[in-house]
């Protein structure tokens, strides 16, 4: 799949913003006392491990969170995630009891649901009494409205899973299980027989798929050449393309940390910077670029990028012909 | 397996034939005589010879593992320990059919090497069968082709009664026609050698192929053979520990392992079409018959009638990409319609690794349903044909819960107890050694599993009742195939267990519950006019109404060999009764379009039944 990945553009997807947080390094020992820092940081780090699947990483470093008795409720619910996916369920259903916070919940109906048990994931996510029962237990949490969409799903229940589902891509676009909820909602629109939004939203699902596809593998080449910043400006270009442009800077500067001297590092970051709105940064950034690597080609389109909304005609006019002598063929 | 002349038997199919001109459909519209089928039958048994007695077995066992006591010495060599390399993860099949046409089904499996680049090449190898399921190797002619051998088909591709083997792997394919003596010789020129690439050449991946299938598409009542391919490899350069060079390479890990490389990022091969000619060659129409096929790393093919239209369909298992629901227009052109009939991917929208699958009628509905098997945490799938399309019952049957820390290959969907209701049976096993570490959520060896799917719609497991039970043995298996080979009407199993001695489950269950084994022929001579029965009865569906009254129902049959991955079972039909010891009728579907209707008759027999002349053969249980 990776070479297929590899042999396309990626494509820019036209949707909502919510960038995930940045993965962090496990540190090698943990205290007892955590400060709020080091917690979001080893969150990070474990949800990137799940997503990646490799529970390993999580189980090794946070054995200390079956030993102690108040640990954050959200690496509780992590690290019960992967001890189901190392197949250890007794160990993550009791590790689940501790509370009834929404992460304890939310991996509890996940692990319900890996067991076929649907009807109990389905009374964990949902209000059970009064005027607002069947509704999202934690409507502020936006998985609550993906496992209950799944559940409801798998229970034939399309109506209300398709709801859900939609309110589940509305709150969070990038999330990694997007792609399944966008393919359960063009199923639904299938089945209640409106085919052209069954069209469009088969378009956003793969739009969504393929760019999530790209997220993962950039990912694994990041963890396998951590001190290369060539798979980080990957990263930086797949948030670019998706219009996510502080995501996208978050990563170019990780790679130009790694190499001052990364050129086209340089050059994105200059784009970046027009982009969202920092003239002054982005034009001494194109600078630095050529200064770095005269023979860059998008960099004269940020510069007639640059005159052109500066008023500059003239100058923009001889940055887009350098552009096209240099093979540049996008318009400015 | 017995030569076939050896006790003057002269008609074929276990002393059944369907010699004799069939009357066409227009003749005899709907039902068909019965020529005294009851006593014809018993008159046309053969007579038995005398056999080796019968071996001391552990009563107690469900499947009691007998390969050794029984003289299957196979042992299976899939190149290194470590799986440095997929091919050699991904281990044999194995195929039964009847050598010598005396009825007994004999056995014959692929075989890998002992690396890559080994300076010899293994041949399959054969096992007859004495009759009552003791094995001989048997001596290989000179002609058989020396190659890692991987997927094996088994029907009579030359019209001449008996069955004939197709033999797949890197890189090749090889039929080999059953002669008289029951002997197998190369047909050379089978198939076109311009279909893949032989020569081994450095820098060139060679064709690999995996499942193959042989079926009638066309209605001609010759079989055509679907040929699953995998993906490029060069055998003198494989990928190790990671794919592309620099920065960017990405490395083959596993749940944070370094593992072999692909099918994920690697280069799918295309699947093939050939035509059958009826001589035991074939025609690549691939262009034709699969148009627009996109290539996706396909390990099994099942044929079977998706759409009930009459003709044979194909399920296209396919790891990491789409599965395929080739849907035929009765001429052998194929349309996919996976995506639309809700089995190209999971539930969610992931691609799975699609390992194998079978079919049958689960819920008795008279609608064929099947099951995919999968990547450990994925789910084996179970799909119920419906109006329109398949509907997902995996999770209603808890086959999540069930199948998620099995990595499953071969698949059947077969009634093994007798009890009337379908089993569903699965080898697994890992293709990553590297599963035995901590947290992997699996194993490397993995035992075959066995579940109930009825009366109850769940998926109860059945645990092994001895520790002789070929369900006990935490050994990874990829081929299995089912036929009974101690023809006491019981479906056994024979599994190619990966870098291992083989397996044979000889089935004790359901020893209470009555059963029938039926063989549907078609015509020994060919109708004038299109649609015909293939001689072998390929595509015929068989119904057998048990019970009256509110205990009426019917169990439906498909002939087909190719099931499971990488391999091919028997074709006789095996129902079981339950307490009825007889059934009330039994309806037959030919792929002419012929449909007969034929009596009842006590359960308890084999029950060869031939297209236009009824029943012509039966013979008790042993």
């Amino acid at each position: 799949m990776t070479a297929v990945l590899f042999a396309h553009v990626v494509a820019a997807i036209a949707l909502t913003a919510q960038a995930p947080a940045p993965p962090a390094t496990t540190p090698a020992r943990v205290t007892t006392m955590r400060d709020t820092t080091e917690i979001a940081a080893l969150r990070a780090a474990w949800r990137e491990a799940l997503e990646l699947d490799v529970p390993s990483e999580i189980l090794t470093a946070g054995a200390w969170v079956e030993r102690e008795v108040s640990v954050d409720p959200e690496l509780t619910a992590l690290y019960a995630r992967a001890l189901h996916a190392s197949g250890e369920d007794e160990r993550a259903r009791k590790l689940l009891t501790r509370g009834e916070s929404a992460p304890l919940v939310l991996a509890a109906a996940r692990i319900a649901l890996d067991a076929d048990e649907i009807a109990r994931a389905a009374k964990l996510l949902t209000i059970a009494e009064g005027p607002t029962a069947g509704t999202p237990r934690f409507p502020d949490e936006s998985e609550c409205w993906l496992l209950l969409g799944r559940a409801e799903a798998r229970a034939g229940q399309t109506s209300r899973a398709e709801s859900n589902l939609a309110e589940f891509v509305k709150r969070a676009p990038w999330h990694v299980e997007a792609p399944q909820a966008w393919f359960l909602l063009v199923d639904a629109a299938r089945a209640r027989g409106d085919a052209a939004e069954a069209q469009r939203r088969e378009s956003t699902r793969a739009k969504s798929a393929e760019w999530h596809a790209f997220y993962r593998a950039r990912r694994v080449q990041v963890r396998a050449s951590p001190a290369e910043p060539l798979p980080r400006y990957g990263l930086a270009q797949l948030w670019f393309a998706a219009g996510e442009f502080t995501s996208a800077r978050r990563e170019v500067e990780r790679a130009l940390e790694l190499d001052a001297r990364f050129c086209r590092g340089l050059e994105l970051d200059a784009e970046i910077a027009r982009r969202l709105g920092e003239l002054e940064r982005a034009r001494l950034g194109c600078a630095a670029a050529l200064a770095c690597d005269a023979e860059l080609v998008e960099v004269h389109l940020t510069l007639a990028r640059l005159a052109r909304d500066a008023g500059e005609s003239q100058t923009a006019a001889q940055h887009l012909e350098r552009y096209r002598r240099l093979g540049g063929t996008r318009e400015p | 397996m017995r030569a076939r002349n050896r006790f003057g038997v002269a008609c074929l199919f276990a002393g059944a034939s369907c010699g004799e001109s069939a009357p066409t459909p227009a003749s005899n519209p709907s039902r068909a005589e019965v020529p005294g089928a009851e006593s014809a039958a018993h008159s046309a048994q053969p007579a038995r010879p005398a056999l080796a007695p019968a071996l001391a077995v552990d009563l107690a066992g469900d499947f009691a593992e007998e390969a050794a006591a029984r003289g299957l010495d196979y042992l299976n060599v899939s190149g290194s320990a470590e799986k440095r390399v997929i091919l050699e993860a991904n281990g044999a099949g194995v195929a039964v059919l009847d050598l010598g046409s005396d009825g007994d089904l004999d056995i014959v499996f692929a075989q890998g090497a002992a690396a890559l680049d080994a300076a010899e090449l293994p041949r399959p190898e054969v096992f007859e069968n004495d009759g009552r399921g003791n094995f001989t190797r048997r001596a290989l002619g000179p002609s058989f082709y020396a190659m890692w051998t991987t997927g094996l088909a088994t029907g009579d591709v030359d019209g001449d009664g008996d069955d004939d083997l197709v033999v797949g792997g890197l890189p090749g394919i090889a039929v080999y026609l059953q002669g008289p003596g029951g002997e197998l010789t190369l047909r050379s020129g089978a198939i076109p050698s311009d279909a893949f690439r032989l020569t081994r050449e450095k820098g060139h991946a060679q064709s690999w192929f995996t499942s193959l299938a042989l079926f009638d598409a066309d209605g001609d009542g010759i079989l055509d053979l679907y040929a699953a391919r995998y993906l490029d490899l060069d055998p003198t350069n494989p990928p190790l520990k990671k794919l592309g060079e620099g920065p960017l390479a990405v490395p083959c890990t596993w749940k944070g392992h370094t593992v072999f490389c692909g099918p994920a990022g690697l280069v799918p091969q295309p699947d093939a079409f050939f035509r059958g000619r009826g001589d035991g060659s074939f025609e690549d129409v691939s262009s034709t018959a699969l148009p627009g096929h996109v290539a996706g790393f396909t390990l099994a093919v099942l044929p079977f009638d998706a759409d009930g239209d009459g003709d044979t369909d194909v399920f296209v298992a396919n790891d990491t990409s789409p599965n395929l629901l080739l849907v035929n227009d009765g001429r052998g052109i194929f349309t996919d319609v996976a995506r639309a009939a809700g089995v190209a991917l999971s539930s969610e929208g992931r691609m799975q690794a699609g390992m194998g699958a079978a079919a049958g009628d689960v819920n008795r509905d008279g609608l064929l349903d099947f099951a995919v098997t999968n990547f450990s945490d994925e789910a084996t799938e179970l799909y119920f044909g419906g109006a329109q399309g398949f509907r997902r019952m995996t999770n209603a049957f808890g086959l999540m819960r069930e199948s998620r820390s099995l990595l499953s290959w071969s698949v059947h969907i077969q009634d093994f107890d007798g009890d009337g209701w379908l089993e569903l049976f699965t080898t697994n096993g890992h293709v990553y050694p590297q599963a035995d570490e901590p947290h992997t959520g699996t194993r490397y060896g993995q035992p075959a599993t066995l579940w109930k799917l009825g009366p109850e719609p769940k998926a109860v497991r059945v645990e092994p009742r001895s520790a002789s039970s070929i369900l006990t043995a935490a050994i990874g298996a990829r081929g299995s195939a089912v036929g009974d080979f101690d023809r006491d009407g019981a479906p056994d199993l024979v599994l190619a267990r990966i870098d291992a001695r083989a397996a044979l489950g000889m089935n004790r269950t359901g020893a209470g519950n009555a059963r029938i084994a039926l063989r549907l022929l078609g015509p020994e001579l060919p109708t004038e006019t299109a649609p015909r029965t293939p001689r072998g009865g390929h595509g015929a569906k068989a119904i057998v109404v048990v019970g009256t009254g509110a205990d009426e129902h019917a169990l439906l049959g498909e002939v087909q060999t190719a099931a499971g991955f990488q391999s091919a079972s028997t074709p006789w039909l095996h129902f079981g009764l339950g307490a009825s010891k007889r059934y009330e009728k039994l309806i037959v579907r030919w792929p002419s379009g012929r449909v007969e209707e034929l009596p009842g008759g006590e359960a308890g027999a084999r029950i060869t039944v031939c297209e236009g002349l009824g029943v012509v053969a039966r013979e008790a249980f042993r």
